[in-house]
Formats: structure tokens, C-alpha cells, sequence
């Protein structure tokens, strides 16, 4: 027992410790280092895989384990609808032609014509992390850069955290690292989107710093205000379910469900370019105001 | 080096990574209460209890550093505390106990507990996030208790490794 702790293997594991520390202190103030993206080469390629191989095999598992019966039910089922469609059809290709011109016009109006988005898909989900965070294929060989928002056709997501060359590191909404400048669509009431644990796992957000006359009520939907320049205003973050008092302070807080199931999610949109995108980190970072800078409600 | 322990660790170092990758994976191992395993722990453990000392420590830094990459959070943490345990557990492994499924159990058990604690601690409570004792209670436990459910198939699965892929010379 005393020669181990005097061997070479304790100098080595003496060493070792030395060169974990040193690590740590480095990875705690610059992110990502060289063993890092080392690390992201090593296990990224596989994970892609595994996860392709998993979603092609839950989705094999699902169909082979319906019975016949069901099966014949979804085929009368699926019958009735190609008779259905088939009567559509008539009047497609006038639909289409109008579709068309309505598309141009609506291109045209659209406010998200400034949008880059580059789609990605979900590789890893790591156990530890209680907040659901997650690692996507899609790095800044793509073009994703740190805190660009992360979006599906239903709404937000999270932002990006961290970047290497072939995967980036996603913060999802249910963390409590994300607050988001927000507003009530039906009334124009703003707040600050954040979430806690508790919340995360009832899959609720809060809509913060309501005044005490707040008219935000059940059903209204929340959407991004875009200031803070980390996320495009009007991108929907989710619908309220209840108006609650604060228990700290005479605010009141709306609890919001998310549009997104941000634990489930597959595909995931990242917004590269936007406009108006980082103006007011800009601003904020050459003011010397600190309150400035948390003004937007955005990210740390 | 012999032949055998090259080949074995090279089949120990495979394992720790397709371990790992099959933790990370999306939907490969089914939530319990909203709990998933840090599967690479049981590995490095049962590995320490059939390895000597550095190549215990140097598969306890591999896991770990895999661990701290998945995490996302400061790379080195799970490597150091990982690196250590292995160490210890090797040591005791030679010295004092007789490697048992009994010891891989209160092995795993002890250690896992205290991964869990220093991560809840450095991670969840220093970051001064709200309901600690909720976080505890709702997710580290969990994932320790599944983490450690583990134990079996990897101690059992690294034996027969270790036995296997053996010289003459070893035993």
C-alpha cells in the first residue's frame, strides 16, 4: 500500500491532477480549447450515426408493432382520404397558380426575408444536464456562430452557446441561462421570458415583470420583441396558461407553454443572419452602463 | 506490453466510447423518470477493479474527459475526480479487497454518490440556480440510481474482458 502511493503511478496520477486542474481553469474562461474540438472530431461523426441508425429504427418499431386490425383501419382509413383528395385535385392547379402570386406578395411582405438559416440535426443529449441542453451537426464551418437563436417551424428553441467547426453546443429556453425580451402579441405587454427547474420539467416558461395591472391573460401568444439583437422579433415562444402574483415582490408572472417540446425536439433551424442581429450586444458592450447591456433580456 | 493487454485495452478504450456514444445518443436509452444514465462511470469503475494502477487512472481520465465533453460544462472536472477514483480503486483492488460483484456494488454506489454530489454542488448550486434541494431530489438522485443499476452489466461484461484477453504471464 505505501509503495503505491510512492511509485511512478503516483507521480503520474500527481501529474495528471496538475494537468486537470490547469484544464478546468482554462475551459471555465475560454470555452472551447484544443482537446475540445479533439474531442468534437472524435465522437461527433459516430453520434450523427447512432442518432440516424435510432431515429430509423423507432420509426421501424412503430409501424411493426401495429396490429392487423389496425393496420386494415388505417387502410379503409387512407382509402377514404385518396378518394377525398382525388375530388381535390380538380381544383388544384388553379389553387397552385393563385398560390403562387399570393406567395410573391406575402415574400414581399414577409419580415423574414432577412433570415440565414442553416438546418441542423440533434446528435447529443447529455444525461447530466437537467435542463435539457443539447449538441447539433452544425458548426461554424456552416456558418453558426455563438448565440445565434436556434428555431423550429413552431418557434424558439434556445441559442447557440458554444461553436466549433463541425457541431455547436445549444442552451434550450427551459434553462435558466436563457431570458428573452418578449411581448404579448394580443396587447402588446412585454416581459422577460426565463425559466427555472420546477418549471422545466411541467415544460413551463415564465413571462417575468408584469405590472400589477397587467392585462395578459390564458391563450394569448408571446412572440420574441427583437431587442437585444440576439433574437428577430415575432418569432413565437409560446402560449400563456395561467397569470400568477410573484411571491418575491408585487410583480405578477404569466406561465407560458413553450410551442416548441424542446426535450424532444430532432430538427432545429438556426438563424445565421438577421437584421439587426448583435446591434444592441454592440451597443451594449462600448456603453460602460452595466444596466444597459441586461436591458435587452437576452443571454448572458 | 504483451499482445493480450494491448489487445485489451484497446478493447477497454473501444468500450468507454461506444458507451459514451451510445449515452449521448438521443432516445437509444430509454428515460426513467426523466432520468438517463452517465453510463461511462459504471465502465471506468469496473475497469479499475481489474486493471493495475496507471491503466486504471488513464481509462478513469479517458471516461472522464468524454463525460466533461458531453456535459458541455468545464472540461478537466469529471477527468481529475474520474482519474483519482480509478487510481484509488485500483490500489484498493491489489491491496485490500477481493474484486467481487459485492465490491463493484458498493464500489459503484460510493462513487457515483459522490460524482453526483460534487456535480449537483459545482454545476446546479454554485451557478446559483433556484430549487437545489427539488434539483437533487427530482434529477441527480435518479440518475444515480440508474447510473448505478448499470453496475451489473458492466462489471460482469469487463470481467470477462479481463479474464479472456489475458497472458499466462499476467495471471
Amino acid at each position: 500500500m505505501k509503495d503505491a502511493f510512492h511509485s511512478t503511478g503516483s507521480k503520474i496520477l500527481a501529474a495528471v491532477m496538475v494537468l486537470m486542474f490547469c484544464l478546468m481553469l482554462a475551459t471555465s474562461n475560454s470555452g472551447t480549447t484544443l482537446l475540445g474540438k479533439f474531442l468534437g472530431r472524435l465522437t461527433t461523426p459516430m453520434q450523427r450515426i447512432s442518432t440516424l441508425v435510432t431515429n430509423n429504427a423507432s420509426a421501424t418499431a412503430k409501424a411493426s408493432g401495429e396490429s392487423k386490425e389496425q393496420l386494415l383501419a388505417e387502410n379503409k382509413k387512407l382509402k377514404n382520404e385518396v378518394n377525398g383528395l382525388n375530388k381535390k385535385l380538380v381544383n388544384y392547379y388553379s389553387y397552385q397558380q393563385e398560390n403562387a402570386q399570393l406567395r410573391k406578395f406575402l415574400e414581399l411582405k414577409s419580415q423574414n426575408q432577412d433570415f440565414k438559416p442553416v438546418t441542423a440535426s440533434v446528435v447529443g443529449r447529455d444525461p447530466a444536464n437537467i435542463f435539457g441542453n443539447f449538441v447539433i451537426d452544425e458548426g461554424s464551418q456552416n456558418g453558426v456562430a455563438k448565440n445565434d437563436p436556434v428555431v423550429t417551424e413552431a418557434g424558439v428553441v434556445g441559442w447557440v452557446s458554444d461553436v466549433s467547426q463541425s457541431y455547436s453546443r445549444v442552451i434550450t429556453i427551459l434553462s435558466p441561462d436563457t431570458k428573452i425580451s418578449a411581448i404579448d402579441k394580443m396587447n402588446r405587454e412585454t416581459g422577460v421570458i426565463g425559466c427555472d427547474i420546477e418549471s422545466a420539467d411541467k415544460n413551463l416558461l415564465k413571462l417575468q415583470y408584469l405590472s400589477a395591472g397587467t392585462k395578459v391573460k390564458a391563450g394569448d401568444l408571446i412572440v420574441t420583441n427583437g431587442i437585444g439583437g440576439i433574437y428577430p422579433h415575432n418569432l413565437i415562444i409560446g402560449t400563456v396558461k395561467d397569470v400568477k402574483h410573484s411571491q418575491y415582490d408585487v410583480s405578477f408572472y404569466a406561465e407560458v407553454t413553450p410551442a416548441v417540446s424542446v426535450k424532444d425536439a430532432h430538427d432545429v433551424m438556426v438563424i445565421t443572419s438577421f437584421a439587426g442581429q448583435g446591434q444592441a450586444l454592440k451597443e451594449a458592450l462600448s456603453s460602460p452602463s452595466p444596466s444597459q447591456a441586461s436591458s435587452g433580456g437576452s443571454k448572458p | 506490453m504483451t499482445r493480450y493487454r494491448g489487445f485489451r485495452w484497446f478493447a477497454y478504450a473501444l468500450e468507454i466510447f461506444v458507451v459514451f456514444v451510445i449515452q449521448e445518443t438521443p432516445g437509444l436509452l430509454p428515460p426513467i423518470y426523466g432520468a438517463r444514465p452517465v453510463a461511462v462511470i459504471p465502465v471506468v469503475l469496473s475497469i479499475a477493479l481489474f486493471e493495475n494502477e496507471v491503466p486504471a487512472m488513464m481509462f478513469g481520465l479517458f471516461g472522464g474527459l468524454l463525460v466533461d465533453f458531453g456535459f458541455g460544462g468545464v472540461l478537466g472536472f469529471h477527468g481529475l475526480v474520474l482519474s483519482l477514483v480509478c487510481y484509488v480503486i485500483s490500489v484498493m483492488a491489489s491491496n485490500f479487497v477481493k474484486t467481487s460483484f459485492v465490491t463493484s456494488m458498493l464500489v459503484s454506489i460510493t462513487t457515483t454518490a459522490a460524482v453526483m454530489l460534487l456535480n449537483w454542488a459545482c454545476f446546479y448550486v454554485l451557478h446559483g440556480y433556484q430549487h437545489i434541494t427539488y434539483a437533487l431530489t427530482a434529477h441527480y438522485i435518479p440518475i444515480f440510481i440508474y447510473t448505478v443499476a448499470l453496475t451489473p452489466i458492466t462489471y460482469f461484461f469487463n470481467r470477462a474482458l479481463a479474464v479472456q484477453i489475458r497472458s499466462d504471464e499476467e495471471e
